[in-house]
Order: C-alpha cells, then sequence, then structure tokens
C-alpha cells in the first residue's frame, strides 16, 4: 500500500489556511476538497494523511465527508451527470432529460436538488461543469463531445 | 418597473474583473473607507431599514448591533450557500458583480472591526467559486485585501466551499460547517446574542445583503430607506421561473405587484394561465392564483397572505401542473436535505416524502391526508431550526389551496 | 435555591440548573433518548419537549435553565400529544421486534409506548431497511433498524474514552451508526455503550439471548476486579432446581467513585462468580464436616505457632475479624497485592487489583516480604484467608478459607465460604472511598459467610455493623454505619 502526498502547492496552501482560521478543524473541508480534486474521490490512505495533518481522528473525516452530498468515497469511472431534480427544472421537463439519460450507459447519472440554475432551466452538471436551458438534442451534442467534457 | 441598485454594473461587458469595475465606480466607498467612522457606517445600515435577503428578513441594522457590541476578535461570514430552490440571485451578483460584495465585505469589517472575513460558497458553484476566488486575488493584487491595504484597514477574506448540504445555508449550521464539522444547526442561544465561530462573536450575512451596503454608504440611508413601501425598504433581487417566458434575476423595488413582475419582467406565464407562485423559494409555501393577483412583493403583504417573501425567488405554475407532483418534488427536497439531528425532521421527511409516492400511485387513503396534517404539526415548532417548520408551512399552503387534487387521487374502492 | 412548578407542584432547586435534571432528580417522569446525565444536552430526540408558561413553542428540558418561578407542564394534553407523535416517529422504521430483542424489558422505546401508545399503527409506507447484526468488537452488536441516532455512543467515544471508534454515517434519515473504517471498538470501556443505549441497537453479545431481563434480580454490589471498587448491579437469578447464576454486572452510577461506567474487564468478571468452589469442608485431605474442622482449627489455633496470609480484597468486617482473632492468638497477620500497571489508567481502572488494600494496610497487617518468607522458618500453621499469593514452602500444617480452588487443593484443610456476589460489606477503595455492598434477599444461601465462620472461631457473634462500629472510631472517622450503607464516604488518604 502506498502512502498520499499532499502536493507542495496544497500544502503551501494548507500553510496560509492554517493562519486564517481560529482552530485547524476548520480546514476538514477545504482538506477533503484538496484530495477530492486531487483523485477524484476520498481515499482512506489519503485521510489518514489528513487526520495526521490536521490532528484529528480518521472517524472525523469519515463522518464530515458522508453528511455532504459532493464527498465520494468511489471514483466515477465515467462521466458523471447530476441532473437537477428541483421544481423549475421539473417544471421545464427535467423528467424529460431523465428519461433519455437513464438510456446512456456511458455515464454515472445522479438525481440532485436544486444546483441553483432555476432562471436557465431544465438544467444538469457535467462532471461539475453546468449545462443550462438544456433539451435532449443539446445534451446528445453536449455528451458526444468527449473530449470538451 | 426595474430598479438596478446591486444589479447596477451587471450588463457592463466583463464587470467581474476588477479593472473594468475600477472604471465604474468600484471599491469608491473603500477608497474613502477613513473618511467613514466604523460607527458612522453602522448607524447609516441601521436608518436605512436594509433587511436580510437570504430569507428571514431580519433588519440587518440590529444583527450589526448585536456583533458590534459583543467582545473578542470578531468574524464576519459571508453566506454564499444559495441553494433554496427558485433561488439564484446571489448566483447573479458572484458572476457579474463579485468585487461589490467584496466592497460590501470590507465596509462591513471595518464598520464592525473584524479583520477577518469568510465567504461560504455552496460546493456546487464551482465556477462562482472560480470567479469569486479571482476577483478576491485581484482585490488582493490591487491593495483592497490583506496586510497592507490602501484603505488602511488590514482585513483578510477567505473563500470557503461548501460540499452539498441545503441545511448549511441556516446560519449556524453554516458556522458548523465552516468549523469542520458535520452541518447540524445549533442549538439556539436563549438570549439575543451574535453566532459565534469557534467561540468568537461572528456575522453571517447573505450576499446580497452586504452587496447592498456600498450603496447605501455612497447614497446615505435615506436614499434607502425612501426605495420601496416601508417597512419594505429598498430593492431586492427577485427572481422568476418556472412556467414564465423569461426567467431571471430582475432587481426592484419591494413593493411592485407580484403578477405584474411576472407578466412584465418574467415575460408572462408560459401556458394558458397562472395556476399557483411559491412565492420566494420554495420553503414560503404556495399561493393560488386568486391571491396572487393582489400581492404586492413587501414583506408584510406576503405574510398578510398567509406566505412570506422570502428569497424573493418566485416559481410560477400554469393550469396544467399537478399540485400533488409539485408538492411530491419539494417534499422529496426535504427528504434529501434534512441533517437527521431532530427526530420529527429526520422521520417525518421521510414520512411525507413516501406519503406522496401514495398519492402518485394511486394507493393513496383518505388517512394519508391526516398523516400528511399531522406530520405537519408536529414538524412545526419542535426541531433545532426552521427547516421543519418550513416544511409544516409548505404542506400546510398546499393542502389548503388544493386539497381537492389530493383528494382526487385518492384510491377509490370498486 | 428558586422555586419552580411542575404541573403546578413546587419544586425547589439549585438556580440555572438544566431542568431535564431537576425533573429526573425528583422522580418526574420525562421520556428522553439523547440526553444522558454523563454526556450531557445533545437536543436531537426532542422526546423532552415540554411546555413553558409564556412560552409560545413547546421547549426541551435538557435545553432549558430554570429560574424562580418557572412553571412547566409535562402532563398538558398538547405535550401528551406532542411526545406520542414524536414516539409514533421514533417507530416509523424500527421493526418492532421485541419478541426476539434482547432490549425488551429495559428499553426506552418499549417503556415510552407503553406510557404513552397502545395506538393502532398508522404507518403504511415502508420501512427504511438499514443493516442488522454487526459485530463490532469488544462484545458489542449494532441493529441499525433499531437506532434511534440519540448518539449516545458516538459521544461516549469521542467526549469519554476519546477513541473515536463509532462515527455517525450519512445525512437525514439514511444516518447510520457504524465503525469507522478500518477500526473495531476496541477501548476498555466499550461495553458501556450497551448500557447508554437507551434502544435495542447496540446489545451484549455475552448477555443477548440467554435471560429475558425481566427475570432477573439486581442486587447492589461492588465490582472486585481492582481497587477502584466501582459500584455495579450483579443480574442474576436462579433457574429451576439449580443455584443461583449470575448473568451480569452492570454499572450502578455512584458520583464519588465511578459515576456512570465500569470497565469491561470488571463487567466480565461476573463470570467469577459462578466459577466458585463447591460448598465443601476439607480436613487433612478428607471431605468432613464444617463442626469437625472448626474443632480442629481451635486445636491447632491453641497449640502451634501461627501465622496468617490474607487477601487484600477480604471485606472491612473480614479483616477485622481476622484481626480480633489474630489478637486472641496471637499471630502476624500478613498481605499480599499485584501491581498490574499495564491494566491501570486515569480513569476507573486501577494497577492495584486488590479491592481492600487499604483495610490491610489501615488495619497495620504486614506487607508479604522477606521478614514473612523468615518468620516462616519458625511456624508450624498457615491461615490462609483466600490468599492467592500462598506458598507452601515445606510441610506445614495450613488452614484455608476459600471462595474458590485454591493451589493446595486437598492437602489441607479448606473451609469453603460465600464469595462477595452472595454475601454483604463494606469495602475502601484506593482513593479511600468506603462503600457498601449488599446481599440479594431473594438467593438463600448454602454456603456460610466467612464472617459467620470467623464468630464460631472467636466464639463471638458479631454482625457486619457491630464489627465496624466496634472499630469505626479507631480506623473509620466515626463515620456511622448506616451512613455509609445509604451511600460510599469518604475517608481520605
Amino acid at each position: 500500500m502506498s502512502g498520499y502526498t499532499f502536493s507542495a502547492e496544497n500544502l503551501k496552501e494548507i500553510d496560509k489556511l492554517l493562519k486564517r482560521y481560529p482552530s485547524k478543524e476548520a480546514l476538514t473541508l477545504p482538506i477533503l476538497w484538496m484530495v477530492q480534486n486531487d483523485l477524484g474521490y476520498l481515499s482512506n490512505i489519503a485521510l489518514r494523511e489528513a487526520s495526521k495533518i490536521l490532528d484529528m481522528p480518521t472517524s472525523h473525516f469519515y463522518s464530515v465527508a458522508s453528511f455532504y452530498t459532493m464527498f465520494k468515497f468511489k471514483k466515477s469511472e465515467k462521466v458523471f451527470v447530476e441532473l437537477c431534480k428541483s421544481l423549475s427544472c421539473e417544471l421545464n421537463n427535467s423528467d424529460e432529460l431523465y428519461e433519455y439519460l437513464k438510456t446512456r450507459d456511458d455515464i454515472e447519472l445522479v438525481r440532485v436538488e436544486c444546483l441553483g440554475s432555476c432562471g436557465s432551466s431544465p438544467m444538469c452538471a457535467i462532471n461539475g461543469k453546468y449545462h443550462e436551458n438544456l433539451n435532449i438534442k443539446k445534451l446528445d451534442t453536449i455528451l458526444g463531445d468527449k473530449d470538451a467534457l | 418597473m426595474l430598479f438596478k441598485n446591486v444589479s447596477a454594473r451587471f450588463e457592463i461587458e466583463n464587470s467581474n474583473s476588477i479593472d473594468v469595475i475600477l472604471e465604474h465606480n468600484g471599491y469608491e466607498m473603500v477608497k474613502k473607507l477613513q473618511e467613514f467612522t466604523p460607527e458612522q457606517i453602522i448607524q447609516e445600515v441601521e436608518k436605512s431599514g436594509l433587511r436580510g435577503k437570504g430569507g428571514g428578513g431580519a433588519l440587518a441594522g440590529a444583527k450589526w448591533r448585536l456583533l458590534e457590541k459583543a467582545k473578542g476578535k470578531k468574524y464576519i461570514v459571508i453566506n454564499a450557500d444559495e441553494s433554496e430552490p427558485g433561488t439564484f440571485k446571489d448566483r447573479s451578483i458572484i458572476e457579474k458583480d463579485p468585487h461589490l460584495l467584496i466592497e460590501g465585505i470590507i465596509l462591513t469589517a471595518y464598520a464592525l472591526n473584524s479583520n477577518d472575513a469568510f465567504i461560504y460558497i455552496r460546493g456546487e458553484y464551482q465556477e462562482q467559486a472560480k470567479i469569486l476566488q479571482k476577483a478576491i486575488d485581484e482585490a488582493y493584487e490591487k491593495g483592497f485585501l490583506g496586510d497592507e491595504t490602501i484603505h488602511k484597514y488590514n482585513i483578510h477574506l477567505t473563500l470557503h466551499r461548501g460540499a452539498g448540504a441545503y441545511i448549511c445555508g441556516e446560519k449556524s449550521a453554516l458556522l458548523e460547517s465552516l468549523e469542520g464539522k458535520r452541518g447540524h444547526p445549533r442549538l439556539k442561544p436563549h438570549t439575543p446574542s451574535p453566532e459565534y465561530f469557534f467561540n468568537n462573536p461572528t456575522l453571517v450575512n447573505n450576499v446580497e445583503t452586504i452587496a447592498t451596503i456600498p450603496s447605501i454608504i455612497k447614497n446615505g440611508s435615506s436614499f434607502y430607506k425612501n426605495l420601496g413601501v416601508e417597512p419594505s425598504c429598498g430593492s431586492m433581487l427577485f427572481g422568476v421561473s418556472g412556467h414564465v417566458n423569461k426567467p431571471g434575476i430582475y432587481e426592484c423595488e419591494f413593493g411592485v405587484s407580484m403578477l405584474d413582475y411576472i407578466n412584465t419582467l418574467g415575460g408572462g406565464v408560459k401556458g394558458e394561465s397562472i395556476k399557483a407562485v411559491i412565492t420566494g423559494g420554495v420553503s414560503t409555501g404556495v399561493i393560488p392564483f386568486e391571491i396572487v393577483k393582489d400581492i404586492k412583493l413587501t414583506y408584510e403583504d406576503l405574510r398578510k397572505a398567509g406566505s412570506s417573501l422570502g428569497t424573493g425567488g418566485m416559481i410560477v405554475m400554469n393550469e396544467s401542473t399537478c399540485m400533488v407532483k409539485a408538492l411530491k418534488n419539494i417534499l422529496s427536497f426535504y427528504h434529501d436535505e434534512s441533517c437527521g439531528q431532530c427526530t420529527p425532521c429526520r422521520e417525518g421527511t421521510f414520512w411525507v416524502d413516501a406519503t406522496l409516492d401514495k398519492f402518485l400511485d394511486g394507493s393513496a387513503t383518505l388517512e394519508d391526508i391526516e398523516i400528511l396534517k399531522s406530520n405537519s404539526k408536529i414538524m412545526n415548532g419542535k426541531t433545532v431550526c426552521v427547516f421543519a417548520p418550513s416544511v409544516s408551512t409548505v404542506i400546510d399552503s398546499f393542502l389548503k389551496y388544493f386539497q381537492d387534487e389530493f383528494i382526487a387521487k385518492i384510491k377509490v374502492d370498486v | 435555591m428558586v422555586t419552580i412548578y411542575v404541573n403546578n407542584k413546587p419544586i425547589i432547586c439549585k438556580d440555572k440548573e438544566l431542568l431535564i435534571k431537576v425533573l429526573k432528580e425528583n422522580d418526574i417522569f420525562i421520556p428522553h433518548f439523547c440526553y444522558h446525565e454523563s454526556l450531557g444536552a445533545d437536543g436531537n430526540c426532542r422526546m423532552c419537549l415540554v411546555e413553558i408558561e409564556g412560552s409560545k413553542r413547546p421547549q426541551i428540558a435538557c435545553d432549558t435553565f430554570v429560574y424562580d418561578g418557572l412553571r412547566v407542564h409535562t402532563k398538558s394534553e398538547s405535550i401528551l400529544e406532542t411526545n406520542k407523535d414524536i414516539l409514533e416517529l421514533e417507530l416509523l422504521s424500527h421493526p418492532v421486534d421485541c419478541p426476539t430483542c434482547d432490549q425488551a424489558g429495559e428499553c426506552s422505546l418499549q417503556n415510552y409506548y407503553m406510557e404513552y401508545g397502545l395506538y393502532d399503527s398508522r404507518v403504511s409506507v415502508a420501512k427504511n431497511k438499514k443493516d442488522k447484526a454487526l459485530d463490532l468488537g469488544s462484545n458489542i452488536m449494532l441493529d441499525q433498524e433499531r437506532c434511534v441516532l440519540c448518539m449516545r455512543c458516538v459521544r461516549f467515544c469521542s467526549d469519554i474514552t476519546k477513541t473515536d471508534e463509532l462515527v455517525v454515517m450519512g445525512r437525514g434519515n439514511d444516518s447510520y451508526i457504524t465503525t469507522t473504517p478500518f477500526m473495531r471498538l476496541s477501548n476498555p470501556y466499550a461495553m458501556n455503550v450497551i448500557d447508554l443505549c437507551p434502544v435495542g441497537a447496540l446489545t451484549s453479545k455475552d448477555f443477548r439471548f440467554k435471560q429475558r431481563v425481566w427475570f432477573l434480580d439486581s442486587t447492589q454490589s461492588i465490582c472486585h476486579a481492582c481497587s477502584k471498587n466501582c459500584s455495579i448491579f450483579i443480574d442474576h437469578n436462579a433457574q429451576k432446581n439449580q443455584n443461583d447464576h449470575v448473568h451480569r454486572f452492570r454499572p450502578r452510577v455512584n458520583t464519588m467513585v465511578n459515576g456512570h461506567f465500569i470497565c469491561d474487564e470488571g463487567r466480565l468478571s461476573y463470570k467469577k462468580a459462578n466459577e466458585t468452589r463447591k460448598n465443601d469442608f476439607i480436613m487433612k485431605s478428607r471431605i468432613s464436616t464444617y463442626e469437625s474442622i472448626l474443632k480442629h482449627t481451635k486445636k491447632l489455633l491453641q497449640s502451634e505457632n501461627a501465622i496468617a496470609l490474607v487477601s487484600a480484597s477480604l471485606s472491612v468486617e473480614q479483616m477485622l475479624l481476622v484481626k480480633e482473632l489474630s489478637e486472641m492468638y496471637l499471630f502476624d497477620v500478613y498481605y499480599d497485592y499485584k501491581e498490574d500497571e499495564k491494566f491501570g489508567d486515569d480513569f476507573l481502572k486501577s494497577s492495584i487489583k486488590e479491592s481492600n488494600l487499604y483495610t490491610a494496610k489501615l488495619l497495620d497487617f504486614k506487607l508479604v516480604d522477606k521478614p514473612y518468607e523468615e518468620s516462616l522458618i519458625s511456624k508450624s500453621l498457615i491461615l490462609n484467608f483466600n490468599s492467592e499469593f500462598i506458598s507452601k514452602p515445606r510441610p506445614i500444617e495450613m488452614i484455608e478459607f476459600l471462595t474458590h480452588e485454591g493451589k493446595f487443593e486437598r492437602s489441607s484443610s479448606i473451609f469453603t465460604y460465600e464469595y462477595f456476589h452472595n454475601d454483604m460489606g463494606l469495602l475502601i477503595n484506593s482513593d479511600g472511598v468506603i462503600s457498601s455492598y449488599k446481599k440479594s434477599s431473594k438467593v438463600k444461601s448454602e454456603k456460610f459467610t466467612l464472617l459467620k465462620i470467623l464468630n464460631d472461631l472467636l466464639d463471638e457473634s458479631y454482625t457486619n455493623e457491630s464489627i465496624y462500629e466496634k472499630y469505626k472510631e479507631l480506623f473509620f472517622k466515626n463515620i456511622p454505619y448506616s451512613k455509609i450503607m445509604k451511600q460510599s464516604q469518604r475517608l481520605g488518604l
């Protein structure tokens, strides 16, 4: 089992943030984001390393991370599509997009709560990036251009 | 009808770049910071009648005064955890004029003797976080933020990303989250007191609230107080979505007619007619057209109609909308987002969500209406925060105005 | 002190005290899951909502601080309905498997249901399924479906033991308790979470499926596993035609000694109570009678040059009578003890494993060391009062007073006497706190107590009380016996 090392840039960022917050514990979310941005998910080894840096038990990181829907304990192997299922999107036919997306096996699909795009609904986030005012045709084009995702 | 105060620079090309906004009076008040005393700024805010724009609508000045009186190192936290369905106004400030927000933060921090501010932005706003971070970096470079600023007041501003939890928009849950914990709202203090960030007195204000500060300082409190309809003073970034032709964010003075707003700025209903409107984010509940047509967009008018102004994010539903399905959509949201701390909310949101499924799959009975009502009762006023009471508001409003549609879905024995 | 009114009845209590504490101390029924005296308030279960006059909404008693004139209602119609409705929600996804649940009989859900409920279930939606029968380690089994998420167990591991093995994962009604990935529950106090759990989510692997708790008798006693003397309940019963059997030790609240907890080793030391020697009397390797061996012992005491060794776990009264005996027959009394640094900690585990070393020292018994070995040479009789440190350097006459099988089985004369779980007495712990353990009124003793045997050797008839009272001024700061029977008393070091 190889270890996990935070990049020099991240360590520098951690140092900077430690001066900003009144307590180390507050760096929990920033450090979880560093790991996830780096690996695409939160690996056990990385969490152990984070626990050393912040001097907090590993249990803390698991419990906290599991509270927030964006943290993943497993890497998505496919294109990750988060389809907004909230009311404005539903009123603008997000169900249609859902039925369409369900048929695609090249993506990992989750329906998520309001992403704050009610004024440009329906919408989804693909690998984290917002795509708004969608219809099936538009979505098909976006998902077809794998390099751009 | 449009009144551009906070949104004044939204249309300028590259308005989120510091070089652009510096040509459009950007940081004007910050440059003059030393011409004001902190007390002067607090008094201007108090006199302006500015109300918090995150949904509660409490007087901002009163909240500031609580912090001003508190002892110890002080923190300013900006709530950019905008997650209420129907709400996307703070996003527009962050995308189109992040420097206005930063200017407001500097003024606020100076007024309240704080040298450390944080912006807690919802995790899903990744692009917006990038824009904001770039703006913060620019403000550091130009000497508006940091240890040696051109306005001679030291202030650090840190962007903190959430990671997917609606409840973190609740101010005490937000602080828990900022402290690196699960976002569980805190037990409320027994006497009026500011919030606390690791035991340090802290102000938590919404993005739009703080973005309003520069205009109040620049134009004076009476300018702001004279806008709108007292005690709903000023203007707000109202938003409209759902079944409308021109969904979006349009800033207006308080007091404009809801129907005019929808028809004029929102481009009118998509479909035949307006059936109902969610007034200001889903938590404010629903009102039918008969009430919509007479509503003015003020805190008081909406309160009188049994709803509230909330975040000002209206969701319009046309005649084709199934209200049972709409309620199911909202209850499923609450079920997903309940933090799970308090029993009534944790179990109640699950129960009502599952009960709505019964209405939709045709297996509901009359008893299920009672289950919705009794759950609404037990979720109201018995939990740590106002999340569960909002669920009650929503259920009650749907049943009050559209109970027939629920009865119509009930299984009839043949 | 202030006066508050609960259901219109005045109660005098400390100002600013937590309301739920006041209610509990005054035996006013207040349902709750998450609050616990040892862990404080968390405010999550909402079971303890009460009506406060002048307050718009009901308030949780675990976050209400009393003030003079506070008027509280716990039984008003609206509060009873609220409590009932919240209980209904706690049971929403509960499997309601009481017939196969070990907690039945001591389950808060069940008790509150009886108090409020007896309603027919209105639930017609599918229950939220979670994991069952998870072995968390340290004899602890978890059934997530029965959990009410009160967080007591998580808080115990984070706040009390600071070992952080347990976590809450997920959110909303999908939240669940589990062990931190790659961890097992493995702290020396882990089993306390079983007692802390108000429902059947955490149960003891050691105890489960063995007994229904309503068939158990509980006796107030003291753990003898080390010199801390933690207060415990002994849960025991006698099956048909069988001797009394001890099924478990549970902590008994004693703020002067152990608070709310005991260590796992002490808890599991109940097994020793079921391993006592059979009720026999041995004389010169043969089964004999009590009377014969008593006569034999008296004769030896008069003729031989004796020395005595006592276990430092004997009770105060037992040691006092040994002292009387030694003064009558002029022999020296020695004691020995084990120190286990690995066992000791700064919480409840003392490295000294004998439960009454304090008294042995107080009575001026001598520590076994070189002079003991040397003096043995000139002795012709050893009296062993249940000490495990006894050695028999050469063929020498020996009388043993034992609760368990001894080293020199059948090579000496033996009085078998009752182990502490079926006896009463006083102990003084390593912090100088004197406490009493009681004898169950329901168990019929078959064995003699050591007190009875010593009385017979002395031709006296001391009771536990009279022997203590005789010496209380000399050794025990004049603290009356009756006071110790009520609660522990501090003698000081």
